[in-house]
């Protein structure tokens, strides 16, 4: 069987996902002559005509781009929560600034600042980012801030060797001071 | 030869990306799975545009990442060097639950658009990319469609870097380079998923930074250079 191209075209009308009307023989299909673009998805399937079955490939158009075309950083901050106020709706957070790197710093956040989706992450010891920038959307530009709790993390192994290495230098700095004789020691 | 005093061009924007190849079943990665498994906002899901959800191919976009799985090939995106910790932390989550899927090989991409100051600058980077003398004794007007030079990774890790450049010729003065990190699973014999998801966790930032840097570097030796071949005698 000769393979047919046809082309379906992406609604973008409601949310619910397109569903492959492939298998129907369907007059909205029509059938359209490969080009050269690789930029669409190839999809191989097979139609039902009049009782014949035919191959077919379906060039799919390029899905949606994401909806911010663009995102400019000008402050990125890791930060950690250390304790939560839930009667003032409110968390404590140390913050690092990884755009500039300077030191760590402490602010109170209120639960108000971050979306409701991630309302039950904002638990002591949770980690976020939080980006502040300028975005570009349909062609405007607007400054956001995005907090944004991560629900994957674990240390690398490098970080975790890092700790530990430091671990063990105050340990033996601790094991020298306590060994230090003093004017006070007997 | 050419003399050219060339600016740095203008970087338009970026894309990150991570691409694996292996077996996967498309239908799974719906927006309302991601949810479900708390990898992602449910308002996010809810408000995804989904291109197409079938067997053989999904797609849908959010705000600030793009996927797309066919039955071979599955590729995340996003349009912010910003989102880079996220686009990690969402593959190695999904991929944790989906630890059986088989997957044999692993991209981590970088892209850069640019836009070249003039069009002078531009021609010049095609130049600089693929020098014109040999070509000029075959073609009549050379001129660079496309380059990917590949190299051997520094690190421990089996694989290598691949540099493409290309220019946009529905823009001229444009052009989009990527470092390509690509990445083979070295024991065929086991399913490779669980050792890519290491090799994220552990290199990925660093693998970020260095493919920024290097196309940085070859940027600032373009913009060193003073003299282009461009296949007319000197």
């Amino acid at each position: 069987m000769t393979p047919v191209v046809v082309e379906i075209a992406a609604s973008n009308d409601d949310d619910k996902a397109q569903r492959s009307r492939v298998e129907a023989a369907s007059p909205r299909l029509r059938g359209r002559q490969l080009d050269d673009d690789d930029s669409s998805v190839l999809v191989k399937g097979t139609v039902v005509r009049s009782g014949a079955y035919s191959d077919f490939l379906i060039k799919l158009p390029n899905s949606p781009q994401t909806k911010v075309d663009s995102f400019k950083a000008e402050q990125l901050f890791e930060g950690v929560v250390t304790s939560v106020d839930y009667d003032n709706k409110s968390f404590w957070v140390r913050l690092r600034d990884l755009s500039r790197k300077s030191g760590d710093e402490e602010a109170e956040i209120l639960m108000a600042e971050v979306p409701g989706d991630d309302w039950p992450l904002i638990i002591p010891g949770a980690i976020f980012e939080w980006n502040i920038g300028r975005e570009v959307r349909d062609r405007q530009v607007r400054r956001v801030s995005d907090i944004r709790f991560r629900r994957y993390f674990s240390f690398s192994q490098e970080t975790v060797k890092a700790a530990e290495k430091k671990a063990h230098e105050f340990a033996a700095l601790l094991s020298e001071v306590n060994d230090y004789p003093t004017e006070y020691s007997s | 030869m050419i003399q050219n005093k060339s600016q740095p061009p203008e970087v338009l924007g970026e894309v990150l990306s991570i691409v694996f190849i292996g077996d996967f079943n498309p239908a799974i990665y719906q927006p309302s799975w991601f949810a479900a498994k708390g990898l992602m906002r449910e308002a996010e899901a809810e408000s995804a545009q989904v291109s197409m959800i079938h067997p053989e191919y999904a797609g849908f976009s959010t705000d600030w990442f793009k996927l797309e799985v066919t039955r071979e090939k599955f590729t995340i995106t996003t349009t912010s060097a910003a989102f880079k910790t996220r686009l990690r932390d969402l593959v190695i989550s999904a991929f944790n639950i989906l630890s059986q899927t088989p997957i044999r090989q692993m991209g981590i991409n970088f892209d850069e658009r640019l836009r070249f100051r003039s069009e002078r600058d531009w021609h010049c980077f095609g130049h600089f990319l693929v020098p014109k003398t040999a070509w000029g004794k075959l073609l009549d007007k050379p001129g660079m469609r496309s380059v990917a030079i590949e190299g051997k990774r520094n690190d421990e890790i089996p694989g290598l870097i691949v540099i493409l450049a290309n220019p946009e010729l529905g823009a001229p003065c444009e052009a989009t380079l990527r470092a390509n990190n690509h990445f083979e699973n070295p024991n065929t014999n086991q399913n490779g998923t669980p050792y890519f998801l290491q090799l994220i966790g552990e290199n990925y930032d660093r693998i970020m930074e260095e493919s920024t840097d290097l196309l940085g570097k070859l940027i600032g030796n373009f913009v060193e250079q003073a003299t282009f071949d461009d296949g007319s005698a000197t």
